[in-house]
């Protein structure tokens, strides 16, 4: 399991995709996510795991499997 | 000798194809319009109908068409030839203000969906052309998505059935609205005044599930909707999906799909990377990259190695939602509830492409390789395009459909010399996945200086010379190298490799002053009478090199005749004045025109006197 930080965002791509768009701008696409976790702006770490034998509409980056989460301070 | 009649068959064939091209094919006409002059009498008319043995009847029966006395009479397709002949006759009748055929134009297919207008992208691909010649009958398109609800806008539309792998049932129901919406844009319910408008309205859609509702699923879903598409009678797949990953069971099913004869077709992704999704990158599948309304690649396109071509995707801004693609979907947060949305993605590319191939498809055309080339040959090709952002260019469906109908019709030495041309000019000279880098050449220009060279040889040689006498390779050598030199070498580059050693091989002797400036300007020591005018006082008593430096005379005139005329691209250290410019390269076409005239008649005519001593001996 390891750790992505970053900030929760909204994509309108595909009819919308919800992604952790880390400091390089690179875009996680959330997988299983909590409600909570779905806010726009959010500044989270995340415990999870990439998929790499999903397959997406959004097509936007990996596919980060969220474990859970924690607010940065 | 040989060579030189093949030459000349290949420029009288181009020359053909130029013309032709720039003509448009002949308008359809079934009867000839006769205007009488106003003062015709009724018993004049019909005289003058008995006298050329006509039926005429009055035009229409508005009060206008009696005033204005205009008549129809039918001829019959067999015999334009002398209808032609007889419509000059009739013209030439004191008591006939004009006759000519009555041609009948049709007015390309508007749909009258109200929300038509805001489909941009449709108008950019040309569907109303397009649509003339087919709305996509008989093909059936498999969507492997989230599903697909019927929307009221896909109530006339027509299904097939198909699965869900997500649930493991029969009922695709879409619980995203991504299915719905890729659907819409290939088959939407089209004239039927609701709502917006289908590429292939008259196919049928067969959905298939394989994702879920947050549009999110597994390969082994994927495949197994691929295979059972492949299975069930779809001849295209719609992909818009995918993997970062590669896989082989994905590679394998594409393959399975592309060896039953469907066309798979798969979006790039959203990544704004060079990096092609899978399957989109596989081979046998139609990797699709994304424009926006401007035609540029939208911003979150991925692009590079796979891309084969693009389409509307759509390029949303805040300000304006309506540059991303308009169907009709589900809301997400109520899937009972059908809204019209605006959607952008690559995702939203692909069903573009894929219902322009259900139309190619209803054109008869099915072996999945054929209607990719269909598509990529009938593209626009984007000149410049390094990165491959837009593969074979911009999807043109209205051309796409024009040469799937000239594919049957047309008679194979013109299609194959319409696709070599294509061909060098879409400047998919190889297989661009491996080495296509760089901007197309401006084709037309190099094969008129070819053309042009050619001309003036043939006028030369009407002037003077028995044809015995030219020495011919270097000759023509000389022309190639004065005129266009091996220009198709410079779209060619070896991967990893310098672009510099076909560069130079490419140029001709005009451009390679600058054929390593980033500039198409020409440089007035290379572009001038200088360098023949040296080399003819160097090599004119040789007897074969003299040929060589004549052709490049002629070559030269050519081309700068025409780069001083048609395709003026600038003159280095002349400054900004085109004038001065043109005239430049004018004047030096003309004194290599005229260097050449002078060298071909002291040649011929030390041949002529080496000749007769020989004989006399």
């Amino acid at each position: 399991m390891q750790e992505y930080s970053g900030t929760i965002q909204f994509l309108d791509i595909e009819g919308g995709v919800w992604v952790l768009t880390l400091p390089s701008g690179e875009h996680y696409a959330l997988f299983r996510a909590p409600k909570e976790l779905l806010q726009e702006g959010l500044e989270v770490t995340i415990q999870g795991q990439i998929k790499e034998d999903m397959v997406t509409v959004a097509q936007v980056g990996p596919v980060l499997e969220v474990k859970s989460f924690r607010r940065q301070p | 000798m040989k060579f030189r009649r093949w030459l000349g068959l290949c420029c009288a064939g181009l020359m053909a194809l130029l013309l032709t091209a720039c003509g448009k094919g002949s308008t359809p006409y079934d009867s000839i319009v006769v205007n009488f002059v106003n003062t015709a009498t009724p018993s004049q008319i019909a005289a003058i109908a008995k006298e050329y043995h006509l039926t005429l009847r009055p035009s229409s029966n508005s009060a206008f068409a009696r005033q204005e006395a205009i008549y129809l009479f039918d001829v019959d397709a067999d015999h334009l030839g002398s209808t032609r002949r007889l419509v000059k006759r009739l013209t030439d009748e004191p008591l006939i203000e004009y006759a000519h055929p009555n041609y009948q134009f049709q007015a390309a297919f508007v749909p009258n969906d109200r929300l038509y207008p805001q489909q941009w992208n449709l108008r950019a691909i040309r569907m109303p052309e397009a649509w003339d010649i087919s709305q996509g009958e008989g093909v059936t398109v498999a969507v492997v998505d989230t599903g697909v609800t019927r929307v009221p806008d896909l109530a006339q539309t027509q299904f097939v059935k198909g699965y869900d792998f997500v649930d493991d049932d029969e009922d695709p129901e879409d619980l995203n609205g991504h299915g719905t919406h890729v659907a819409g844009t290939i088959a939407q319910s089209t004239n039927n005044v609701l709502g917006v408008a289908g590429i292939a309205f008259k196919a049928k859609i067969m959905p298939v599930r394989v994702l879920d509702a947050n549009g999110f699923g597994s390969l082994s879903d994927v495949v197994e909707g691929i295979r059972y598409a492949a299975d069930h009678g779809a001849t295209i797949i719609n992909l818009s999906l995918g993997s970062r990953a590669s896989a082989q069971l994905m590679e394998e099913a594409v393959a399975y799909a592309h060896s039953k004869g469907v066309t798979v077709i798969a979006a790039a992704g959203n990544e704004n990377s060079n990096q092609v999704s899978y399957p989109a990158r596989y081979p046998h599948v139609i990797a699709v990259s994304a424009t926006g309304p401007n035609g540029e690649k939208a911003p979150y396109s991925n692009y590079g190695v796979g891309v084969d071509i693009s389409a509307p995707g759509g390029a949303k801004t805040p300000d304006h939602p309506e540059y991303g693609i308009l169907q009709q979907t589900i809301n997400r947060r109520n899937p009972n509830e059908p809204v019209f949305a605006y959607f952008q993605g690559t995702s939203m590319a692909t069903p573009h492409v894929a219902g322009v191939a259900a139309l190619i498809q209803a054109q008869g055309i099915k072996d999945p390789d054929k209607v990719e080339e269909v598509l990529k040959m009938s593209a626009t090709p984007v000149p410049g395009d390094k990165q491959n952002f837009y593969g074979a260019g911009r999807l043109d469906a209205a051309r796409a459909l024009a040469r799937a109908t000239g594919r049957q019709e047309e008679n194979p030495l013109v299609l194959w010399l319409k696709d070599f041309l294509q061909y060098l000019n879409n400047n998919g000279y190889l297989n661009p996945r491996f080495w296509f880098d760089g901007g197309p050449i401006a084709l037309v220009p190099k094969l008129l200086m070819v053309v042009g060279g050619y001309i003036i040889l043939v006028l030369i040689r009407w002037w003077l010379a028995p044809k015995r006498l030219l020495q011919t390779v270097p000759l023509l050598a000389g022309i190639l190298l004065g005129s266009a030199g091996l220009f198709p070498l410079q779209g060619l580059a070896i991967v990893g490799g310098p672009r510099w050693p076909f560069q130079l091989a490419g140029s001709s002797l005009p451009e390679l002053g600058t054929a390593f400036a980033q500039t198409h300007a020409l440089n007035p020591l290379f572009a001038s009478v200088l360098i023949p005018g040296l080399l003819m006082l160097l090599l004119l008593g040789h007897r074969r090199w003299r040929w060589a430096v004549i052709g490049l005379c002629i070559g030269m005139a050519s081309h700068l005749l025409l780069s001083g005329s048609l395709f003026y691209e600038g003159v280095l250290w002349l400054g900004s004045s085109a004038w001065l410019g043109r005239s430049f390269l004018l004047f030096n076409g003309l004194l290599c025109l005229g260097l050449a005239y002078l060298g071909a008649q002291a040649a011929t005519e030390s041949q002529s006197t080496a000749t007769e001593l020989a004989l006399r001996r």
